[in-house]
């Protein structure tokens, strides 16, 4: 056979043949190559056929064929990097890549925040007044237990950090349905809300507040709406310019996983810091759900927040200062808690992207409480 | 199954391909035929049943039209109207009955969900070729009748064409021989193909998604040209990426199939269009429809008439809405208006370049018809394409990242402009290096096509209402 055609058929044999012959014979068996930690989603296991599963079968196997190709994850990795040092792109399309290696949340179905960033998703009075008379009613219900309510509402990154965005994304309008929100809130009710965004845009002068490769805030943002929140509940925390920081290298995150860049986007940093003398631990744990914490703070007062994943950092400056500390998840969360505990304050903390929920924001029938 | 998903890639194809060849030469049909229902059972567990039995029931209608010399006609009406029915009920119910709810202004009958078979548009046409061929005396009844299965069901052609004429074919399933020749050339065919079909393709696709869901009123004068020219190329790219594939794989096998698309966005006039674009349908309705309507012998006024007839149904094959009804006709107006003047006109023209670019208005504006949801959102973004709306919320960056600005470009050379210029034939004179350089880019295609695929790049084919 001429050379020319064992080329090309080398070719074919390596294209189709060629990665699950290498996986076979060079990979060791026991070789774990999930990475359900980076794609946050447990991999298909592999379906048995039978005659009940006949119909379904390769809907099936195809999805775990796909979560367990020869390579997948190099491969994958390989893509991602090509995509992003050729066309400043993710291979995930939630994650916008920014300027100076910075990158953004966008998922369209969890509270598409690109929409917000342009200015185009403003809420409409009735929206506001339906979000104003919910978190209304839970005070009232939290009065009953003499607990003080306080809504925290955590900016989204790039309203702090909008200069890192993208050029070609298009600013409509400089409203922000967020900032429209609070100011309603403030206006109308006698609601305490903490909305640190003027200080944090003010601080970034001299302070990275956030992650430059994670939808979150870094422990220095934290920092800061922390200190805002417990000043609503007469707490005072030092001002962040005499506070004993050092820096640490920080390159990870949500955002560099999601677009498989570990190790590719860099430069990246946090502060290490301590603010109270007292001392907490965790004496009751379900994963992120919930968090049940006792200092050596004899005040004797306890706080619970409902919360999302942009308080987790906050748990270190809050929890040496009370005497009780209970953090639970916003998917965990039951009014039972409050019953139960009957905490002297109650914070509720929600990011920028995730404020519709508030729209549906009810205690099943709280009147019972 | 996909041809470009890795099932596909990494299991059944090498399966295949190196089955076939280990196989002793007579097993090697039935061994095709095995693995083609197989291919289309995986895609279609349920309707798997629907296509043999469709099988079987035309192949009994084959050998009654051969051997019934007295009610031959009749036979051949009875099984082209079989076959239609089956199409028609599981295509077309739905748009009947609103067609009769709206004719008779009431809801006399529900509309309900009716899944379509994967194929079914193909595989249809293919057993009409059969059923008409075999009257009109252009082939004998197939006998074997895992010879007709494997002719409707072969792989390659099943569900995305080109639509194999029986007449075309029949030689080979019984006489073929491979050789390494085809095989190298069906290799690198299909290898083209699925860049066509992963890198460019699927790439215009995202950017069509994104701005053909943005309401009329947020839709630029600009963004909305640009999501007509992505999607022309996307659908071009898509099923002519679709059908070098299949054309690819037949010849892996032996088989040779015509060519289904001949570089038609640099075509002169509509007429040339339609002679270089689905070559196997735009032929299929020339052979089985036209012409038995009399096609152009039967005086202007008639010509006319089959000519839209023709452009109706066509336009009605693709799918089930009236916008590809109107799409159909819109394009059989051209070819009305070329016949009468204006082919003339184009013909006599000096400027090649304003016929080409005629060609590419016109049918630009049909893909806008084609991608609408409804007539009323077709004839909006037409609107919007011929105004001068500002940008509004989108700008167009934002929607056409680099990525596909450089596939937007590799997109428009590659419709026919850098093939006048045939780099590798007349830029490397040396055929060896010549041969090594074009299997280096195709290395590295194959190469960017997994990357891509593994990554689970959005890669729905379109054609897959058919």
């Amino acid at each position: 056979m001429k050379c020319k055609y064992i080329v090309v058929y080398f070719l074919f044999c390596f294209i189709t043949l060629g990665f699950s012959l290498l996986w076979f014979f060079f990979v060791p068996e026991n070789y774990d190559s999930s990475m359900d930690h980076i794609e946050k989603r447990i991999l298909h296991d592999k379906p048995a056929l039978n005659i009940h599963t006949a119909l379904e079968f390769p809907e099936l196997y195809d999805a775990y064929y796909n979560d367990h190709l020869p390579f997948r994850n190099c491969l994958m990795n390989i893509y991602a990097n090509i995509q992003y040092s050729l066309f400043k792109t993710s291979i995930s399309d939630d994650v916008i890549v920014g300027k100076d290696g910075w990158l953004f949340y966008s998922k369209k179905e969890d509270g598409n925040s690109l929409l917000s960033y342009k200015g185009i998703d403003l809420y409409a009075e009735d929206e506001m007044s339906l979000i104003a008379q919910n978190l209304i009613n839970y005070k009232e219900a939290l009065k009953k237990y003499n607990t003080q309510f306080v809504v925290l509402f955590a900016p989204n990154k790039e309203s702090i950090y909008a200069e890192y965005m993208p050029d070609n994304i298009k600013v409509v309008t400089n409203n922000n349905r967020l900032d429209a929100l609070v100011t309603y809130l403030r206006e109308k009710t006698d609601l305490e809300i903490v909305y640190p965004k003027q200080e944090m845009l003010e601080l970034k002068k001299k302070y990275k507040l956030y992650y430059s490769g994670d939808t979150h805030w870094n422990k220095l943002g934290a920092y800061v709406a922390s200190k805002q929140t417990l000043a609503m509940l007469g707490v005072n925390l030092p001002n962040i310019d005499d506070l004993n920081m050092n820096i640490e290298m920080y390159n990870q995150g949500d955002l560099i996983n999601m677009s498989r860049l570990v190790g590719v986007v860099l430069d990246d940093y946090d502060y290490s810091f301590r603010v109270s003398t007292n001392d907490y631990r965790t004496v009751e744990q379900d994963l992120d759900n919930y968090i049940y914490n006792v200092s050596n703070c004899n005040n004797g007062k306890k706080i619970m927040m409902q919360r999302d994943s942009f308080a987790t950092s906050m748990i270190d400056y809050i929890s040496p200062l009370f005497e009780k500390s209970i953090f639970i998840h916003w998917k965990a969360f039951d009014f039972e808690f409050v019953v139960k505990e009957k905490p002297d304050y109650f914070v509720l903390e929600i990011v920028e992207r995730s404020i519709p929920l508030l729209r549906d924001f009810t205690i099943k029938n709280y009147n019972d409480f | 199954m996909l041809f470009s998903s890795m099932t596909f890639l990494w299991l059944f194809l090498p399966f295949v391909f190196f089955g076939y060849r280990l196989l002793n030469y007579k097993y090697r049909n039935a061994f095709l035929l095995l693995t083609s229902l197989l291919f289309y059972a995986w895609g279609e567990p349920k309707y798997i049943i629907l296509m043999l039995l469709s099988i079987v029931i035309n192949y009994c209608f084959g050998m009654l039209i051969e051997k019934k010399e007295k009610h031959k006609r009749l036979t051949m009406v009875m099984c082209v109207i079989f076959n239609i029915i089956i199409l028609g009920y599981f295509k077309y119910y739905n748009l009947i009955v609103k067609s009769v709810n709206a004719l008779l202004g009431v809801k006399l009958i529900e509309t309900k969900y009716i899944a379509l078979p994967v194929g079914i548009s193909f595989y249809t046409f293919q057993i009409l070729s059969y059923v008409i061929d075999v009257y009109r005396n252009e082939t004998p009844a197939q006998t074997n009748l895992l010879q007709l299965a494997l002719y409707i069901s072969f792989f390659p052609q099943l569900i995305a064409g080109p639509i194999v004429k029986y007449h075309d074919i029949n030689e080979q399933i019984n006489n073929r021989v491979v050789t390494a020749y085809d095989t190298t050339l069906g290799i690198r065919r299909f290898i083209i193909g699925l860049g066509k079909k992963v890198l460019i393709a699927n790439c215009m696709a995202k950017v069509v998604d994104h701005i053909f869901v943005i309401p009329g009123n947020e839709l630029s004068t600009i963004l909305a040209w640009t999501g007509a020219v992505c999607y022309t190329l996307q659908i071009y790219y898509d099923f002519s990426g679709y059908s070098d594939m299949a054309i690819g794989l037949g010849k892996m096998f032996g088989f040779k199939f015509r060519e289904n698309f001949n570089y038609p966005y640099i075509s002169v006039s509509i007429q040339d269009f339609w002679r270089k674009w689905h070559i196997s349908l735009s032929s299929w309705f020339k052979e089985y429809l036209y012409i038995p309507l009399g096609g152009s012998k039967k005086g202007k006024t008639r010509t006319y008439i089959n000519l839209v007839i023709v452009f109706f149904c066509t336009g009605l094959w693709h799918g089930a809405n009236y916008t590809f009804i109107i799409w159909g006709l819109y394009h059989g107006i051209f070819m009305l208006l070329e016949r009468a003047f204006l082919g003339e006109l184009l013909l006599r023209n000096r400027y090649r370049m304003v016929n080409r670019l005629y060609v590419v208005v016109v049918v630009c504006i049909g893909w806008v018809l084609f991608r609408c949801e409804t007539i009323g959102e077709a004839l909006d973004y037409i609107a919007t394409m011929f105004s001068i709306k500002q940008p509004g919320i989108w700008n167009v960056l934002e929607v056409v990242n680099v990525q596909s600005i450089a596939m937007l470009l590799m997109g428009i050379l590659g419709c026919g402009i850098i093939q006048r210029f045939k780099i590798f034939k007349y830029g490397i004179c040396n055929i060896i290096l010549r041969e090594f350089a074009q299997t280096v880019l195709l290395f590295f295609l194959a190469f960017c096509c997994i990357i891509s695929l593994v990554s689970g790049v959005y890669n729905p084919f379109i054609y897959f209402r058919f």
